[in-house]
């Protein structure tokens, strides 16, 4: 098994193959601080795809926790892990207190919105399939992990007896047969090519008054050790919940809220859930409106996978550092060769040079604005003197070239008629010059002499978008070629150049391969604002220092946008998919501004700078035009 | 499937004009497509006086205006032969909220025609017809001859020849077809032995993945390869091109492929039919629940042949819909002459399609 090439953990079926992979960072994050009211009231986790959302989900699952305990004392790297869940409360002596269920929500669960019945009589249809799948799910899971199902115990806390009844809790194969049933009956409704009108249902809804969430508190079983018992609280974990129809959402979203609901509760959805306003919402962490009885904040709690705004991209290097040795140890050409460090292998590349020829006509240029803005060699070495240290001749000599042309901006255009010459300004005090600005010399002679500028790990990591799939994604092209060369015996190392032309070839093919909906347009709005960004980036005195990379609107008119229109729906898909990440409220100029920032990819792909700030100016209308006329 | 239940070729045509010409009331189901095969078996029977045609517009959300207006042409042209006889509604293929409906919405419109009169046959035109809406309307008609004497054809025509490069733009949520659940999803089937037959197409290895993914990785996967096909190296560039995905992600070796003729459904239902029987008696003695899940990607022709052995085998279904289309390239012009491949299949329940 290649992890760089299986990319999502989901694919890893088997908890022992799976655990030493998840990298113990954003675990640890996660379950600081008080967890308890993460499995108190609902709480709803919001990222985009390849975020952590399922391996988090993993996680919990009971065969995952059930596996650590033996899998802790032979593998030093799970932990970590281990100590994050017994801090959090979710192992108890390395056992397992919750019993965690993954549901997925599209589907069959969708569908049910789509029956022709009134919209209560729906919501009921989906609260009671979604009881009885969890109660399904959580009995499998106990007779996969070799319970003895007849064992086990139902327990419930402050119901009548009539509610235990009326989910057959008093034994276990009757509180199965109870759940098949009402599954079953759901399921043929749902399935019928044409299901029968309300009129017709009659007896197909006896089952419909199943409430097992508002009565189970535990399962208990009897423990190896006579007199003991071991007992797991079920929760239920609502995967891809923003497949379920907007008003489907809201309804799971209110009832899960409900305090009645005893078991522990999780809500996993895209960051797109359901529109644009809505994404924004999430990631403002601000609560949806509130609905009676609900307080929000104390009955539901929303967290953000990715950090987009802050991008803390400090501590996401450490963690990609760490998944990249996680990822490389299980390949074997890499462990017999002793080679596990990324980070290490891709910034031992030399930094590039360009050839003389290029450098001369750098100088050319450099020496005619020198004559044109009658600058002497001494200003030109007292200039050098404000540059960040450690840049090699061509950027040192780009760089001076951006400098130059600013002097040239700044100075006022001579009379065609001549007069006298303007007395010169006096001489500043030197500022030093920002390290952003080296970074726009190397992205100018990146695109007009194709000086490599992807290459080391820190830029590998930054193009990541946070995500840790796509930082697998992207690498994976720079690992195949380290493996190529080892199984030939070379030592592995990428220069600079070849680190570049991969990673830019990898992006381009990413983005080709883009499928999802409206990626045709998705890509042609990636592609109108990377030609904005690259003309601003491009420009010979570099105003925004190492260039732009994000089209900024205001954000008064993101606001306002309708989340129906096309506009919207190609944004909300391009922020799904990283081909955009939202930046907002973002102040500028003495504006508030929202920022489309191209992804990681598209930023790789176009050759633009991977720093956050920089964008290009404009409106909503301008870029729906510039689509159409496309 | 007994000879006299399929046909291809010129038999077709022999078989419509002779056949419809004496039947009783006739009710015609067909989409209105951009392609011109989409009037070749409206044309064919516009011979015979008592046929209603009704003719669905699938609407998606992502469709260049080039398309719209050669469908809106076809149209034209249709409405110029069939006259008062023909009628056109449209269908919701993805719902407000990008989930998909279309086997829902069409089940539901073909209900509403089935209760217009009384039908002797009904005549199903897969031709211009995405999957999502033709083989929900199959199954349907399938169980609708069940409780009644109608008799249900279904016929395909297909020229294999493009009218310029049009991409297809999949949903990214997989799904089990409208009608085509089996039990899959029921507690019984959770620990079932899944095998999962999918026909490779070209560009279309994301959305493959995503299947694949969404399936919860099956234990098993059985690609089917187009060969013979046109371009005998079509099979062998399909592999080449999806390596990474059979050979990497599904962990798959060559001995799981299958090859199966690119314009014969028959070939691909034979395949299908033998595998099922093949897996079943295997599985049977260690008493395991296995499910044989079918996947129809690409090419409509092997697709029949999957509809075909999910009807008989009660299979389940799991695909991606199409939300709209992207053109690569102009639109042809192309004018509608005989369709390269034609195929006729009887599909009541009044004969044994085994």
């Amino acid at each position: 098994m290649n992890p760089w090439h299986k990319r999502a953990n989901e694919f890893i079926r088997d908890p022992a193959e799976l655990l030493p992979l998840i990298a113990p960072q954003p675990i640890h994050r996660f379950f600081e601080g008080d967890c308890s009211r993460l499995f108190d009231r609902l709480v709803v986790v919001v990222g985009a795809p390849g975020s952590g959302k399922t391996t988090l989900a993993r996680l919990l699952d009971l065969p995952t926790l059930l596996v650590m305990r033996d899998f802790s004392r032979r593998n030093p790297e799970v932990k970590a892990l281990v100590t994050s869940l017994s801090q959090a409360g979710i192992l108890d002596d390395l056992h397992p207190t919750l019993q965690a269920l993954r549901l997925p929500a599209g589907g069959q669960l969708r569908s049910i919105w789509e029956l022709p019945y009134n919209e209560r009589l729906r919501h009921r249809l989906l609260r009671t399939m979604i009881q009885a799948k969890a109660v399904l799910g959580w009995l499998r899971q106990l007779e996969d992990a070799g319970i003895d199902l007849a064992e086990v115990k139902v327990h419930t806390i402050g119901v009548g007896d009539a509610a235990r009844d009326d989910v057959a809790a008093d034994s276990i194969a009757a509180f199965r047969e109870r759940a098949r049933i009402t599954e079953r009956a759901i399921f043929k409704l749902v399935g019928a090519l044409v299901p029968p009108s309300e009129d017709q249902l009659g007896e197909q809804l006896g089952g419909l008054a199943y409430e097992p969430f508002a009565a189970i508190e535990a399962f208990e079983w009897p423990a190896s050790s006579p007199g003991t018992g071991r007992q797991v609280r079920p929760m239920l974990i609502l995967d891809d919940a923003h497949e379920l129809h907007p008003a489907q959402l809201a309804d799971v979203d209110l009832w899960l809220r409900d305090r009645e609901v005893k078991i522990a509760r999780w809500i996993l959805t895209r960051a797109d859930s359901i529109d644009l306003s809505e994404y924004r919402r999430a990631l403002s962490e601000e609560d949806r409106p509130s609905a009676p009885g609900t307080q929000p904040g104390r009955d539901r709690i929303t967290f953000t996978l990715q950090d987009q705004v802050s991008r803390d991209r400090t501590a996401f290097k450490a963690i990609a550092e760490d998944v990249a040795r996680r990822y490389l140890a299980p390949l074997a050409v890499f462990n017999r060769s002793g080679v596990t460090n990324l980070r290490t292998l891709l910034s031992a590349a030399a930094a590039p040079e360009l050839p003389a020829g290029d450098l001369r006509e750098i100088e050319s240029d450099i020496e005619k604005l020198m004559r044109e803005l009658q600058v002497s060699d001494k200003a030109r070495q007292a200039m050098h003197a404000t540059y960040p240290s450690g840049l090699t001749p061509d950027v040192e000599a780009g760089l001076t070239r951006i400098m130059l042309n600013r002097a040239l901006r700044r100075t006022p255009q001579r009379s065609l008629f001549g007069g006298a010459a303007q007395e010169a300004p006096p001489p500043e005090e030197p500022k030093r010059v920002n390290r952003a600005v080296a970074t726009g010399a190397e992205l100018h002679l990146l695109h007009k002499y194709g000086r490599p500028f992807y290459f080391g790990f820190e830029r590998l990591a930054e193009a990541a978008n946070q995500n840790i799939e796509q930082f697998v994604t992207l690498a994976s092209a720079l690992v195949d070629n380290l493996e190529t060369q080892i199984i030939r015996g070379k030592p592995p190392r990428i220069d600079a150049r070849q680190q570049d032309r991969l990673l830019r070839e990898h992006a381009q093919k990413l983005m080709a391969e883009w499928d999802f909906p409206y990626a045709p347009r998705v890509r042609r709005l990636v592609s109108l604002i990377a030609q904005r960004c690259q003309d601003i980036t491009l420009r010979p005195s570099a105003p925004l220092d190492d260039g732009a990379n994000a089209y900024g609107i205001a954000l008064s008119e993101l606001e306002n946008l309708n989340p129906q229109e096309d506009i919207a729906r190609v944004i909300q898909y391009a922020l799904a998919y990283q081909a955009l990440v939202l930046i907002e409220p973002y102040e500028c100029k003495g504006k508030t501004w929202a920022l489309l920032e191209l992804g990681g990819v598209a930023l790789i792909a176009y050759g633009l700078p991977l720093s956050r700030g920089g964008f290009a100016e404009g409106t909503l209308a301008q870029l729906r035009s510039a689509m159409e006329g496309q | 499937m007994m000879q006299t239940d399929f046909l291809s070729g010129d038999d077709v045509a022999e078989f419509v004009a002779h056949y419809f010409s004496s039947a009783g009331a006739t009710l015609f189901i067909g989409n209105i497509g951009f392609g011109p095969d989409v009037l070749h078996f409206p044309f064919l029977l516009s011979k015979a006086s008592n046929v209603d045609y009704r003719f669905m517009v699938e609407l998606r959300p992502s469709v260049p205006e080039a398309i719209i207006e050669m469908a809106k042409a076809r149209e034209v042209e249709l409405a110029q032969v069939l006259g008062t006889s023909m009628q056109v509604e449209q269908v919701a293929i993805i719902a407000d909220d990008g989930a998909a409906v279309a086997g829902r919405s069409a089940c539901s419109q073909v209900h509403q025609w089935l209760q217009d009169r009384q039908y002797t046959d009904v005549v199903l035109d897969a031709t211009g017809m995405s999957r999502g809406t033709c083989f929900p309307i199959a199954k349907q008609l399938r169980e609708w001859s069940a409780g009644s004497s109608t008799r249900i054809h279904l016929l395909i025509a297909d020229s294999a020849v493009p009218i310029g490069s049009v991409r297809s733009i999949s949903s990214d949520r997989a799904d089990w077809m409208h009608g085509f659940h089996g039990s899959v999803e029921t507690d019984e089937y959770a620990k079932a032995l899944r095998l999962w037959v999918v026909q490779l197409a070209e560009q279309h290895g994301g959305s493959m993945q995503t299947l694949f993914k969404e399936l919860g990785t099956p234990d098993e996967v059985c690609p089917i390869i187009p060969f013979p096909s046109e371009n005998p190296r079509r099979g062998d560039d399909l592999l080449f091109e999806l390596r990474s995905f059979w050979l990497d992600e599904w962990g798959e070796t060559p001995l799981s492929l299958i090859h199966a003729h690119e314009s014969d459904p028959m070939d691909v239902y034979r395949s299908i039919s033998a595998m099922h029987h093949a897996r079943q008696e295997a599985l049977q003695g260690a008493g395991l629940p296995s499910l044989t899940i079918l996947s129809p990607i690409g090419r409509r022709l092997p697709g029949i042949g999957m509809l075909l052995a999910a009807l008989e085998f009660d299979l389940p279904m799991f695909y991606l819909e199409t939300v709209g289309y992207e053109l690569v390239s102009d639109l042809l012009a192309a004018t509608q002459g005989i369709p390269k491949h034609r195929w006729y299949f009887r599909l009541d329940t009044h004969v044994d399609i085994s």
